[in-house]
C-alpha cells in the first residue's frame, strides 16, 4: 500500500527533514506516526500527498511510484486518498452538504450522484441533521466530522489524518479517532494518523511510527492489534 | 461534465460580484483602453476612407485668375473652355463653369454660423475666384495633366485632391503611431489592474483552492471560475466601451458630414465588426490577466500540508 525506500529529503535551506527513511504500511492497517516537531512528519506527508519529491529514495503508493508521476497526473492520484487536516479546513460560506459535495464536484460528479451520496456520508458520520449549517455554527468536533465526511466521500484506499484531534477537546478526541478506527475496520481502509496525543495511541493499541531528525526511530511493526 | 461547467461559470460570477469593487475597478480601466483604441482605429480607417475617396474623385477645380470674366477681362469664358479642351486628357464634356458666387454659396452652406464668418469678412463678401471643374480621361496621366493645366495663363492654381489625400496620408500615419503607443501602454495597465483583481480573489479564495487541490482538482477545474471572472470583466468592459464609441462615433460622423465633403464611413457598415471586435479585444484582455495570475500560483503556491 505505502512503501517508503531509503528516502531522503533536503531542503533548499539546508535542513534535512528526512534521512534514509524505510517503511511499509500494508493495506488495511491503522498507523500512528509520532514523533516531535520538526522530526518530518510533515514532510513525510508532503511526499504522500505529492507536494513534495524526495531528492533520493523511491516512495510507491498504491503502486503508483510517485517519483515518476507526472504534474498533471497528480489530482488523479490524490483523488485516491481522503485528507483529513489538524485545522478542518472547511469552506466558511458553504453548508455542511456542500463542504462535502465540493470533494465530488472537483471528481466531475454528477448532481444526480452528489444529491444521494453526501447524506449517506453525512448520516455515516452522525451529522445528517446538521446538512444546512455553516461551519461556524458547529463545535470543533462536528466541524472535524465535516472533514472526515469530505475525505470519505470519495472511497478513498487511503486517509491521511494530519493531528485530527488537535483542535477537539478530548471527548470528541476520542470520538474522532474511533471513528477512524470503525471506518478502518469495516470498510478496510488504510489510515495514517500524525498525532501527538500519546493517551490516544496509547488507548486504540494500533501499529506505531515513530521518527526523530528524520529518521524511523521506533516501528511497533506492521501487527493490527499489537497491544493486545 | 455540464455539471461541472454550469457549477464553475456560478462560482466565477459570484466571485466577481464579491469582489465587484476591484471588478469595477477592473471594468473601468479597461473601457478606457478600449474606447481609446477603438478610437484611434477608427479615425484611422475614416482617414483611410476619405484618402479613397478622395482619390477615386476625378474631379479638379481649377481657378482662375481675375483676368477672366474681372472688370479688366483679356479672356473670355469660350476662350478659356478652348485653352481647356486643348489639353488633349480633358474631358471636354465634363468641363463647368462655378462662378465665384455660387462657389462661395456652396463653402457657406457648410457652416452653421454663416452670419458671423460674413460679418468678419466684412464687405469683401466674396473671397472666391471663378473657377472650372474639369475630369480627366485617363487617370494615369493625372500628373502631366495638372501640370499642363498649372502652366496654362489663366490658371490661378490648381486644387487636386490627391493633394489632400497626400496630407490625409500624414496625418494618418501619425495618429497610427500615437494611437499604438498610447494604446499599447494602456493595454499593459489594464492587464496588470486585472491580474491584481484576480490575485485578490485568488487571495480570498485561498483556502477554497486548497482544498480544490487536496482532494484532487485538476488545474482546469481550479482555473475556470477565475477565467470566467476574467471574461465577465471583459465582456462588460467590451459591451460599455461599444455604447459608448458608438455614441461618440455617431455624434462626431454628423459633424464631419457638414465640414467635409468626403463624409466618413457610415455607422451602419462597421456596427457588427466593431461590436465584435470590442467583445473579443475583452474577452482576450481578460482572460489573459486570470491566465497570467492563477498560472503562477498554480506552479508556485497552494500548499495542501501545513508546516
Amino acid at each position: 500500500m505505502i512503501e517508503f525506500r531509503n528516502v531522503y529529503k533536503t531542503y533548499d535551506n539546508g535542513t534535512k527533514a528526512l534521512r534514509d527513511l524505510s517503511l511499509r504500511v500494508n493495506e488495511g492497517e491503522f498507523v500512528f506516526i509520532v514523533g516531535s516537531s520538526g522530526a518530518g512528519k510533515s514532510t513525510l506527508l508532503k511526499i504522500l500527498m505529492r507536494e513534495e519529491t524526495p531528492n533520493s529514495g523511491e516512495v510507491i503508493v498504491n503502486n503508483t511510484r510517485l517519483s515518476t508521476l507526472r504534474h498533471r497526473d497528480i489530482p488523479y492520484y490524490r483523488r485516491t486518498l481522503g485528507m483529513v487536516f489538524q485545522d478542518f479546513r472547511l469552506i466558511p460560506n458553504m453548508t455542511v452538504f456542500d463542504n462535502v459535495a465540493f470533494a465530488m464536484r472537483v471528481t466531475g460528479a454528477s448532481t444526480k450522484a452528489i444529491r444521494k451520496k453526501v447524506p449517506y456520508v453525512l448520516a455515516h458520520v452522525g451529522l445528517n441533521d446538521k446538512a444546512k449549517c455553516f461551519p461556524n455554527e458547529l463545535s470543533g468536533g462536528e466541524q472535524q466530522r465535516v472533514g472526515l465526511a469530505r475525505a470519505l466521500i470519495n472511497n478513498p484506499a487511503l486517509i491521511i489524518a494530519d493531528e485530527p484531534t488537535g483542535n477537539v477537546d478530548p471527548r470528541m478526541s476520542f470520538e474522532i479517532v474511533d471513528m477512524l478506527n470503525q471506518i478502518n475496520r469495516n470498510n478496510g481502509t488504510t489510515i495514517l494518523m500524525v498525532t501527538h496525543e500519546h493517551a490516544l495511541v496509547r488507548k486504540f493499541r494500533r501499529r506505531i511510527i515513530e521518527i526523530q531528525n528524520g529518521e524511523l526511530v521506533a516501528d511497533s511493526g506492521p501487527e493490527v492489534d499489537y497491544y493486545v | 461534465m455540464f455539471n461541472n461547467f454550469k457549477y464553475l461559470v456560478r462560482e466565477g460570477l459570484r466571485s466577481a460580484w464579491i469582489n465587484r469593487l476591484m471588478t469595477l475597478a477592473s471594468i473601468g480601466v479597461l473601457v478606457c483602453c478600449l474606447v481609446l483604441m477603438g478610437s484611434a482605429i477608427l479615425v484611422s480607417l475614416n482617414l483611410n476612407y476619405a484618402m479613397e475617396w478622395l482619390e477615386d474623385q476625378n474631379v479638379v477645380m481649377v481657378f482662375l485668375k481675375d483676368t477672366v470674366s474681372g472688370s479688366d477681362a483679356s479672356y473670355t469664358r469660350e476662350d478659356v473652355e478652348r485653352m481647356l479642351k486643348s489639353i488633349d486628357n480633358v474631358d471636354p464634356n465634363s468641363i463647368e463653369f462655378v462662378s465665384r458666387d455660387d462657389g462661395f454659396k456652396a463653402l457657406m452652406d457648410r457652416f452653421d454660423k454663416k452670419e458671423e464668418i460674413e460679418e468678419i469678412l466684412g464687405d469683401t463678401t466674396n473671397i472666391l475666384p471663378n473657377a472650372y471643374k474639369v475630369s480627366f480621361k485617363d487617370q494615369t496621366r493625372y500628373e502631366v495633366t495638372v501640370e499642363q493645366l498649372k502652366s496654362l495663363d489663366v490658371v490661378y492654381r490648381v486644387r487636386e485632391n490627391r493633394e489632400y489625400a497626400k496630407q490625409l496620408e500624414g496625418i494618418n500615419k501619425t495618429v497610427a503611431v500615437v494611437g499604438v503607443w498610447i494604446v499599447g501602454l494602456l493595454l499593459v495597465v489594464s492587464l496588470f489592474i486585472i491580474t491584481n483583481t484576480i490575485k485578490l480573489t485568488m487571495y480570498v479564495r485561498k483556502l477554497e483552492i486548497t482544498i480544490m487541490k487536496s482532494v484532487g482538482a485538476t488545474d482546469w477545474f481550479i482555473r475556470m471560475p477565475f477565467l470566467v471572472e476574467g471574461i465577465v470583466i471583459g465582456m462588460a468592459a467590451g459591451l460599455i466601451s461599444f455604447g459608448l464609441v458608438s455614441y461618440i462615433y455617431s455624434a462626431a460622423t454628423s459633424a464631419i458630414y457638414k465640414v467635409m465633403t468626403t463624409g466618413a464611413l457610415p455607422y451602419s457598415r462597421i456596427f457588427l465588426w466593431l461590436l465584435l471586435s470590442f467583445l473579443g479585444a475583452g474577452i482576450v484582455s481578460g482572460s489573459l490577466g486570470s491566465f497570467v495570475s492563477i498560472g503562477k500560483y498554480l506552479k508556485d503556491d497552494g500548499g495542501v500540508i501545513g508546516e
